[in-house]
Formats: structure tokens, C-alpha cells, sequence
């Protein structure tokens, strides 16, 4: 009995600690979580999509303004071409002074897509064929870019992003408009506009959620474990004398096997 | 149990519908509803199972249980009348009570019956001296499914209306301790002698 006695109360030493510790990385894991975060706001995913989005942007089309500038034989694509090229680059260094302050990594190259976009523009026999790939490829981009720039001025939780989408949003948005204005851009190659629905926000889930949740359930479960075997022992001098008495006299056994319902 | 909304109504309510009373009446009221339903099961296995039998009486214990199920479930039946107040898109009555009609969802179903299992219980509750007493055991155990349905009828209700982000925590914050009372109390004995929550008396 008294062994018995001893061993339980030994596991609800054991549970404790392990409580305890738990607890303690719960409050280190959140410190460090709001540590890395900015007084401005956290920043999530979209935010981090959004900034790489701008820089990748800026690493192409910088390059095919200025070509459009020097090799297009259209006066109205020679200044489009000029314009966003001063545009992406204004907007580029905002975003690496961004990136750098949120502690965001950016790429230094154009991607795959984009180095192929390029890639068509430099062999263009004409430079007619030069306008069409310039006009299409870039307000097809452009307007890629504009749906991600929206979702964040919608729904970022910091001030800078904010106001960063602001300005990128109106930048973009001058940029698919001077696009259209050189009468270049094929509409019907356009992706069509969608109405799918946004997936359920349950995929959705960041990944510190994840280990909040377990850890939150983890200290839950042991905290129920540990007040039921806290609250079923009687406790003190009252308690000892009922456990002596209940091996003295042999009661019958707990009432949660007898009267188990 | 979460607001019960439609998915048509969920663009009415961003749009500030003359509804935004009567929801967010629902709303509130589902949310105390799933505080009161936890509590209600966490406080009958305790009793049940006499792990709490040092804090008072067992008929004492039994009144608090009950009281909370009271509390349950009429937060829970407030919950549900709401949606005959809507100025658009009401329910009918069938619709509130009957499960799988059309123009509801499975999950607007799931929230019925975890709602009528609750109500057959409480009814029940008081008739065990006229019944076998197996009988009456066996339904009163529906009441696990019945909040095992409760809890999914929330987390989809707040899913569909975008409140997940809100409510996850606190959600999941009262139902653990509702889950681990549930399995302990189906666990054998011997387990549970071995993790020391019954003793063995020689």
C-alpha cells in the first residue's frame, strides 16, 4: 500500500517536472517568436512571397526596359520600356532596404520563367517580334504580381508591408496600364480571371500553430492527469488517517471500479 | 457549438446585415454553449468515477454536473432559435430539427444531433428510477458522441465563417482535458493503477 503510495507519488513528482519543463519551452518558444518578429507587426508567409515576388520582378524587367529603350523602334514602347525601368528600380532598392530591416532573404537572380522570358527577347529576329514579347511577356507578369500585392494590402499584420503593397500596388498597376497603352498586349493569352474559392484556412496552418497546439495539449493532458490524481488523494493528516483506515479495514475498492458507469 | 451560418449569409454579415444582432447572439451563445458542454463531461467523468469525491457529497457533485448541463443546454437551444430570427436567408423550423434537410450542411446536421442526443439525455436524466438501470446508462452514455459531434460541429462552423483563427486555441485549450478524462475514463484498471490514478487495496 505504502509502496504503491510511494511509486504514484513519485510518477506525479515525474509529471510535474516534465509540466514544468514543457511549460518553461512554451514560454521560450513564444519569447522567441515574438523576439523575431518587428515591433511593426509579425510578418507571415504571404509577406515574405510578396518581397521575393518584387525583387524577382525587378531583377527581370529592370533589364528588359532598358532593352526595350535601346532596341524597340516604337516611340511609346521606348518610353514605357524607359518608365519601368526607373519604376522597378526605385521599387527594387525599397525592397531590399525592407528585406534586409524584416530579416527576409532575397534572391540575386531572375528565376528559370524569367531568365527565359529574357532569353526570348534577346533572340527577337525584329523589332517588332522585340514589342510583342516585351508587351506580353511583361503584362502578363505584371499582372501575375498584382493578385499577391493585393491579397497582402488586404491582409498583412504589419505596417511596413502595408505600406510597401501600397506603393508596389501602384506601381504595378501604372505599369500594366503604360503596357496596355502601347496597343501590344494580347488580351486572349491573358490567364482568365478565376472565382475558385480560397482553400479552407485549416491548410493554412503556420508552423509554430503546430507546436503550440502540441505543446498546449501536452501540458493540458498532464495538468488533468496530474489535479485528478492530485484531487482523488485526500491530502494532510484527515488523508492519512482515511488511507489507514481503508487498509485497516478493507473498504471496499475505489469507487471508480466499483461504481464505474 | 460555433455560429451556424450559411454560406450565403457569410457575405451578408460582412456586408453589416440588419442581422449583425441575432448573429452575433449566436455567435456568443455558441461559444458559452462549448465552454458549458466541456465542462459538463470533464465534471460527470469526475463524478462518475468519484475522482472528485473529496470536494463534497456525490449528490452535490451530481447538481453541479447537472446544473452545467442545464447551462449547456440552454445557451445551446438559444444557439440554435437564432436562426429563425434572420431577416434573410431564415431557417424553418424542420430545418432546426430535423438533421439532413435541404439547404443545411453536414455540419449544420452534426450540430442537430450532438443538440437532440443532449436534450434525450437531459429528459432521461431524471427518469432513471423508472428504468433498468443498464438501460438508462446506456443512453446516458451517448453523451460522448454527442460532444465528440458538438466539437466537429464547432470546428467546421468556425472554418466556414473564418473564425478559426480566433478560436482555435481556446478551442482546443478545453476540449483536451475533455479528451484525456474520456480515455482515461475507458482505460482498463490496470492501466490506470499503473499510472496511479486507482489503487490497489489489499
Amino acid at each position: 500500500m505504502s509502496s504503491g503510495y510511494e511509486r504514484t507519488r513519485r510518477r506525479i513528482h515525474r509529471a510535474l517536472v516534465l509540466m514544468v519543463a514543457l511549460f518553461l519551452s512554451q514560454i521560450a518558444l513564444s519569447g522567441y517568436a515574438s523576439a523575431a518578429q518587428p515591433n511593426d507587426g509579425p510578418i507571415g508567409p504571404a509577406d515574405i512571397e510578396l518581397l521575393t515576388k518584387v525583387r524577382l520582378a525587378g531583377l527581370w524587367e529592370m533589364p528588359a526596359g532598358e532593352w526595350a529603350e535601346k532596341r524597340s523602334e516604337n516611340a511609346r514602347v521606348k518610353e514605357v520600356g524607359m518608365t519601368i525601368m526607373v519604376d522597378h528600380g526605385r521599387l527594387d532598392s525599397m525592397t531590399r532596404a525592407l528585406a534586409g530591416q524584416l530579416g527576409v532573404p532575397l534572391p540575386s537572380q531572375p528565376n528559370a520563367d524569367q531568365q527565359g522570358w529574357l532569353n526570348e527577347m534577346q533572340n527577337a529576329r525584329t523589332a517588332a517580334e522585340f514589342d510583342q514579347v516585351f508587351g506580353n511577356r511583361l503584362r502578363a507578369a505584371h499582372g501575375a504580381v498584382f493578385s499577391v500585392i493585393s491579397q497582402v494590402r488586404a491582409g498583412t499584420r504589419n505596417d511596413r508591408m502595408r505600406e510597401f503593397a501600397t506603393t508596389a500596388n501602384q506601381a504595378v498597376l501604372r505599369h500594366i496600364t503604360l503596357l496596355e497603352s502601347t496597343g501590344l498586349v494580347d488580351y486572349t493569352r491573358l490567364p482568365e480571371a478565376s472565382t475558385a474559392p480560397k482553400p479552407p484556412q485549416i491548410v493554412d496552418v503556420d508552423p509554430i500553430d503546430v507546436v503550440v497546439v502540441i505543446s498546449v495539449a501536452m501540458v493540458e493532458i498532464l495538468a488533468t492527469i496530474f489535479l485528478v490524481g492530485l484531487l482523488r488523494k485526500p491530502s494532510g493528516r484527515a488523508g492519512r488517517r482515511r488511507r489507514e483506515d481503508s487498509s485497516a479495514h478493507a473498504l471496499p475498492a475505489d469507487p471508480f471500479v466499483t461504481t464505474r458507469t | 457549438m460555433i455560429a451556424v451560418f450559411t454560406e450565403a449569409t457569410v457575405s451578408v454579415v460582412a456586408q453589416s446585415s440588419p442581422d449583425t444582432g441575432v448573429r452575433s447572439i449566436a455567435a456568443l451563445s455558441a461559444r458559452v454553449a462549448y465552454t458549458f458542454m466541456c465542462l459538463t463531461l470533464c465534471w460527470g467523468v469526475l463524478t462518475a468515477t468519484g475522482w472528485i469525491r473529496r470536494l463534497g457529497e456525490r449528490k452535490a457533485l451530481r447538481s453541479g454536473h447537472m446544473s452545467l448541463a442545464m447551462l449547456t443546454l440552454s445557451f445551446a437551444v438559444v444557439h440554435a432559435l437564432c436562426f429563425l430570427f434572420l431577416s434573410s436567408n431564415a431557417w424553418k423550423f424542420t430545418q432546426l430539427v430535423i438533421p439532413l434537410m435541404p439547404g443545411t450542411f453536414v455540419r449544420h446536421t452534426m450540430g442537430i444531433v450532438a443538440l437532440e442526443l443532449m436534450l434525450a439525455i437531459a429528459i432521461t436524466a431524471c427518469l432513471h428510477r423508472w428504468t433498468a438501470y443498464r438501460r438508462w446508462l446506456w443512453l446516458h452514455r451517448l453523451a460522448y458522441p454527442a460532444v465528440g459531434l458538438g466539437a466537429v460541429h464547432s470546428l467546421f462552423g468556425a472554418i466556414a465563417n473564418g473564425h478559426l483563427s480566433v478560436l482555435w486555441l481556446a478551442g482546443i485549450t478545453l476540449l483536451v482535458p475533455v479528451m484525456t478524462l474520456t480515455v482515461l475514463r475507458f482505460l482498463p484498471g490496470r492501466m490506470l493503477e499503473r499510472i496511479g490514478l486507482v489503487e490497489e487495496r489489499v
